[in-house]
């Protein structure tokens, strides 16, 4: 230990660039880290914030809202179902808008979703205004994203090709969707908006996309699910809120495709520490030996190793934090980034490990060193 | 009882055809508080010598008592801290620790031994005294001149206040003037504590400074400096 601490201490530019490699490699998986849990966290916020446990589709719909409809009448009977707490209808439209009021010019990209306040699918709450009520006709709650887009509450928008606008009465947090900030109103508003931005489902009438459930504590939601899917006759899907958000177009295949490249980046990193001790181990053959000649165990030295390891691990994590938060900082409002504690903990594990595994990789070297050689020399 | 016996010990590296035999029954007893000199060629067989009575060899037959323990019969394990606790080396040449000072060369032998750190950097502020090192004690060995050096790494061998020390070529990497300088103070520190020790040298010269001489040649030890030992 004293040994190992003292040859960092000494040996500082040697382990200066191990170190600045891990910089980077931990800035770099917390960068990636952070745009996935952003793209991640915006595509997905309108089903994550809904209160929902379940979401009852169509049964063609393959899961997706737009390509989801049922009749506004099924709700009476899913709230028929044993175990079903309350449920709640909720339908889609993304499209482009306006505001009018102090706000900014120039056309903003939009998601209205319609949804029963009080009941599962909508934020419950806003975090500055308030929510629509109940039946309100022409109001919205604006997800936040808006509010940095320069729209304030009492401004209205409209949908492009529309001729009902909204008033904002409040804002929302993480509830976009598809990356798009999203208007909460009611069904009915939403109904009346669709209505006019798609005339070729006007002939739908009392549709909806589809139904957000809330299950009694205590009951199996997979059961729940199964009765809800009886209950309808067959003509729905009903799947877990976990489900429809990996159901959301490119969710899943962006989720693997950035954990892929986060595990491909520990291996590197693995593979570089491994490296880097093999070959200081390498170097010093013949210092351990006379170590080893002199009374020093095997276990002794690897464990020498480990320790500078885990050293140059934690000195590279720090480091690599505050360059990550160092970016966030001045990255534009727009990249969509979410720095989480929970993935830098993660980060901070899986780092420690990698180090470990890498300069496991020493120690069968570090035994097999003679420390006979260390006599005779020359 | 004898710091050390050797009885029989012969050691043969390989087999079959290619099989070396570079011990023949070696067989010889150092006194407690005895300085012997081993003197030898090169590829004579004392460095094997040497290996197999530091315990870091195990020899093919023959058995090495150091003590009063038989070191042939112990476990890899049980070798290595032995050699920690009953054992000081001087080796040949570069041979410190390079990113510690003179001072940290010798105290962390603490961790390495396993001994209590209160007494050993006791023992080691005494030794670099006496080693007339006190004033380059924080110098890296790269600061140091290779007398000091030799002397730091004297300084080790003796820290952790081991029974016997052995000595490998002290003075390959020293002019000759230094090399005597170096083995006196290694017979002068060797005598002022009691210890036993080896030296493994090719040079005559240094047979001066100890109190008894084995020559060894092609293997076979013979007691004495004898013709084509050097």
């Amino acid at each position: 230990m004293k040994l190992a601490l003292a040859e960092i201490r000494r040996s500082r530019g040697r382990f200066a660039a191990i170190v600045a490699a891990l910089v980077l490699i931990v800035f770099l998986v917390l960068v990636l880290n952070a745009l996935a849990d952003g793209l991640y966290y915006g595509a997905t916020g309108a089903v994550r914030s809904g209160g929902a446990d379940l979401y009852t589709f169509s049964a063609d719909a393959r899961r997706q809202f737009p390509r989801s409809s049922l009749p506004e009448s099924d709700a009476a009977k899913i709230a028929a179902v044993p175990g079903v707490a309350s449920v709640g209808a909720v339908g889609t439209l993304q499209g482009t808008g306006q505001c009018s009021g102090r706000c900014p010019s120039g056309v903003l990209d939009l998601a209205v979703i319609g949804y029963q306040p009080g009941q599962p699918g909508g934020p419950a709450h806003a975090v500055s205004g308030r929510m629509p009520r109940e039946g309100e006709p022409g109001v919205a709650a604006a997800d936040v994203t808006l509010k940095r887009k320069g729209v304030r509450i009492g401004d209205r928008v409209t949908v492009s090709g529309t001729s009902t606008p909204m008033q904002i009465v409040g804002f929302t947090s993480d509830s976009q969707y598809e990356l798009q900030p999203t208007l909460w109103t009611t069904i009915e508003t939403w109904r009346t908006v669709q209505g006019q931005a798609r005339p070729e489902l006007r002939g739908e009438q009392g549709m909806v996309q589809a139904f957000a459930v809330k299950v009694k504590a205590g009951t199996s939601k997979t059961e729940t699910a199964t009765a809800i899917d009886a209950a309808l006759g067959g003509t729905s899907e009903t799947i877990s809120k976990g489900t429809a958000v990996l159901a959301l177009p490119g969710v899943k295949a962006q989720k693997s495709t950035f954990n892929q490249i986060v595990y491909v980046t520990f291996i590197v990193a693995g593979i570089v520490i491994a490296l880097f001790f093999a070959l200081l181990t390498l170097e010093k053959r013949t210092q351990l030996a006379i170590l080893k000649a002199i009374g020093a165990s095997s276990r002794y030295l690897a464990t020498g190793i480990v320790v500078q390891s885990v050293i140059v691990c934690a000195i590279g994590l720090a480091l690599g934090i505050i360059a990550s938060r160092l970016l966030a900082l001045v990255l534009p409002a727009s990249v969509p980034v979410t720095f989480r504690g929970a993935s830098a903990v993660t980060v901070v594990i899986a780092t420690l490990i990698t180090g470990t595994l890498g300069a496991a990789f020493s120690f069968r070297r570090v035994t097999r060193i003679d420390p006979t050689s260390a006599l005779g020399g020359a | 009882m004898p710091a050390l016996h050797a009885q029989d010990v012969s050691k043969t590296y390989g087999s079959g055809h290619t099989a070396v035999e570079a011990l023949k029954h070696a067989t010889f007893t150092l006194d407690d508080g005895e300085f012997l000199a081993l003197l030898g060629p090169s590829g004579s067989g004392k460095t094997t010598l040497l290996t197999i009575v530091g315990a870091l060899l195990e020899p093919s037959t023959g058995e090495v008592v150091v003590g009063d323990r038989d070191v042939t019969r112990l476990s890899q394990k049980e070798r290595t801290a032995f050699r920690a606790r009953t054992i000081g080396f001087v080796f040949q040449s570069f041979n410190l620790v390079p990113f510690l000072t003179a001072r940290e060369n010798l105290t962390i032998m603490s961790s390495i031994a396993r001994v209590d750190r209160a007494t050993i950097d006791a023992r080691a502020d005494v030794l670099l005294e006496e080693l007339g090192l006190a004033e380059r004690r924080n110098n890296l060995p790269e600061e140091l001149s290779g007398g000091e050096r030799q002397r730091v790494a004297i300084g080790r061998a003796l820290v952790t206040d081991p029974a016997l020390i052995l000595v490998d070529e002290p003075t390959a990497s020293l002019d000759t003037a230094l090399g005597t300088q170096v083995v006196q103070l290694l017979a002068q520190e060797i005598k002022r504590r009691g210890k036993s020790g080896i030296m493994v040298t090719h040079d005559t010269r240094m047979v001066e400074y100890t109190d008894r001489t084995l020559s060894i040649l092609d293997g076979v030890l013979t007691e004495g400096v004898t013709a084509g030992s050097h």
